[in-house]
């Protein structure tokens, strides 16, 4: 019942435009601070410095790092090239060089929302030059990023992992087939679109095969990037957060001495942005440790899983009321603050009905970073929108096709957990 | 103002000391497990460094009012109603921090004793990061207040907006 209040109250202050670092804690704190509560009230402090004494949680920094350096190595502009070689040859091929890059960038970076925001900038006003509709170059370059929500090593599979106590190298193997199946359904969905609405080619023949040599050689280093980081993971060489600190390593190596596109200055900038965007993210990370603990202090999650499994028998069914529940609200709140608030909660029922959490991690990380790319409420669809200057109204149309092509995607998963389970059952 | 130019460099370069640091130790962690020879220490050392970047970063962060909130449904309601909300909201989110920064204090000399694993360190510093980045954030959204008013604390300098996932 308390809890109930309290996830409410923090509800309420976020609706009313509290950033939600503060909203998240100010709401958990208060617990404490009850007079029914007999707990010290320093337990609320001790809680947010306990959330960040983590190992597994560093890699969440190490891999903004990452992201940030990509563009600055070069290694970004490579995988432009190969992705645009690929695909230039299919209709509406600019548009599916898009989602071939953002599979290629989802093995590096971690961001849906950095991923859109990067291709708006550099191939947004291209394509609408070459006469593609603004809303649907907004929508499939938002869209695409959600690719990389599943592509290892992605940022939210690291924070589920770490709240959900589940094995992060399990997941990140579970999300590669998603991850490609993803990028099949939407470049499925784009074909249709470049059909019906007679998009052409960029390249009137197939690429030889000496083309395609040329740009994997170029970009060889940053696509060989996500093979080393499975293999050693999988392999056991490095823990993700090892393989973090590794992989901002080899960025770094890159960038000055293999493509020799990086300078001192350019290092600083790209650490004074991850400095910034660590801050944001891992403040709410902080402050939300009060809230999980009281999540599971009242516990919560039992008494949910009481109640569902009781309603509901079938774990399937479960997954698809859970799968429809985590859609509707991932339109509404922001994904990062998705995950923090329902994976301590979610975790223990579906495990509790028998579901894989790491299957499970994967259907819910997909959807909640999807309702970011979804009106009304879509950090994606803003940012994307905002440098394209696309209107809501005509992205919300022309992402349809896409949107029906995630659904089906997420519909697959769900009916066969062997697509996520398979590679880690084999592998690990 | 000459002070808070100084301030604002010398916070900036504590926070980029310790996002390196935080690198650093994690991959000494990583290199001294390849090579058999763990070095127990440093994943201490990481965690400690990390509560400080994450601290230097969300001070930043307020200084650019880009903490991530939801603004669609406020944006739609009233000035008056915006700006009752930014008052309220100034005022839980200061109490707040300032019960953070003390309690924080408490604990942080409370636990001077207590050894931060294998390092040698106080667990203190650990605590006391918390703290101390309160007391920046408070520093940081009075600053916000006095120059940019109570609705406009809250809004990002340009209409950037920012998140990870």
């Amino acid at each position: 019942m308390i809890s109930t209040l309290i996830l409410v109250a923090a509800l309420l202050l976020i609706a009313g435009g509290m950033p939600v670092a503060f909203a998240i804690g100010i709401a958990g704190s208060s617990y404490f601070l009850l007079p029914s509560t007999f707990l010290p009230d320093s337990t609320a402090v001790q809680r947010i410095v306990a959330a960040s004494q983590s190992f597994p949680l560093l890699a969440v920094p190490l891999f903004i790092i990452l992201g940030n350096l990509m563009n600055s190595a070069g290694i970004t502009s490579r995988l432009v090239g190969l992705a645009t070689t690929l695909t230039g040859w299919m209709r509406g091929g600019l548009a599916q060089s898009t989602i071939v890059l953002s599979t290629l960038m989802g093995g590096v970076s971690g961001s849906a929302v950095a991923d859109a925001a990067m291709q708006a900038r550099i191939l947004g006003e291209p394509m609408v030059e070459k006469g593609y509709n603004r809303g649907f170059t907004g929508a499939v370059l938002a869209i695409g990023g959600l690719i990389t929500a599943t592509l290892p090593p992605s940022l939210g599979l690291i924070l589920y992992g770490y709240l959900g106590e589940v094995s992060i190298g399990r997941l990140f193997i579970a999300g590669i087939l998603p991850g490609f199946l993803l990028m099949f359904m939407l470049m499925v969905a784009t074909s249709y679109v470049a059909r019906r609405d007679n998009y052409k080619p960029a390249n009137d023949r197939l690429p030889t095969l000496g083309e395609v040599g040329r740009d994997v050689k170029s970009g060889f280093w940053a696509i060989l990037f996500p093979i080393l980081l499975l293999v050693g993971i999988r392999f056991g060489f490095f823990t993700p957060s090892e393989a973090g600190a590794f992989a901002v390593l080899y960025a770094l190596i890159i960038g000055f001495f293999v493509y020799r596109e990086l300078t001192l200055a350019k290092v600083v900038d790209a650490l004074v942005q991850s400095l910034r965007d660590i801050g944001m993210i891992m403040l709410i990370i902080l402050f939300s440790g009060t809230f999980g603990f009281v999540i599971t202090f009242e516990r919560v999650p039992q008494s949910i899983a009481e109640f569902a499994l009781t309603a509901i028998t079938d774990p399937t069914v479960l997954l698809f009321v859970v799968a429809g529940f985590l859609l509707v609200l991932g339109m509404l709140i922001e994904a990062t603050v998705l995950v923090l608030l329902l994976t301590p909660i979610l975790v223990p029922v579906v495990t509790a009905a028998g579901i894989d959490p790491v299957h499970f991690g994967i259907v819910m990380m997909t959807l909640v970073t999807f309702g970011g790319m979804t009106p009304p409420v879509g950090v994606s669809m803003f940012t994307v929108c905002g440098i394209l200057r696309c209107s809501y109204r005509d992205y919300t149309i022309q992402m349809i096709p896409l949107a029906i092509g995630v659904l089906v995607m997420v519909v697959l998963i769900i009916l066969f957990p062997q697509i996520t389970l398979f590679l880690p059952d084999k592998l690990m | 103002m000459i002070f808070w130019k100084y301030y604002d460099k010398i916070e900036l370069i504590l926070g980029l000391t310790a996002l390196t640091a935080t690198v650093l130790a994690v991959l000494i962690a990583a290199i001294g497990r390849s090579l058999g020879m763990p070095v127990t220490s440093a994943p201490q050392f990481a965690q400690l460094f990390l509560i400080w970047t994450v601290m230097f970063g969300a001070d930043l962060t307020m200084k650019l009012g880009m903490h991530i909130r939801v603004s669609a449904l406020t944006d739609l309601a009233p000035v008056r109603v915006q700006k009752a909300l930014a008052v309220v909201h100034s005022g839980l989110i200061l109490v707040f921090l300032g019960f953070v920064a003390i309690v924080g204090w408490d604990l942080s000399m409370g636990n001077w004793q207590r050894e931060l694993g294998a390092s040698g360190l106080s667990y203190g510093l650990v605590t006391l990061a918390l703290s101390v980045g309160a007391g920046l954030l408070i520093i940081s959204f009075l600053r916000r207040l006095v120059s940019k008013g109570f609705v406009g604390a809250f809004q990002p300098a340009d209409d950037a907006v920012e998140t990870l996932i």
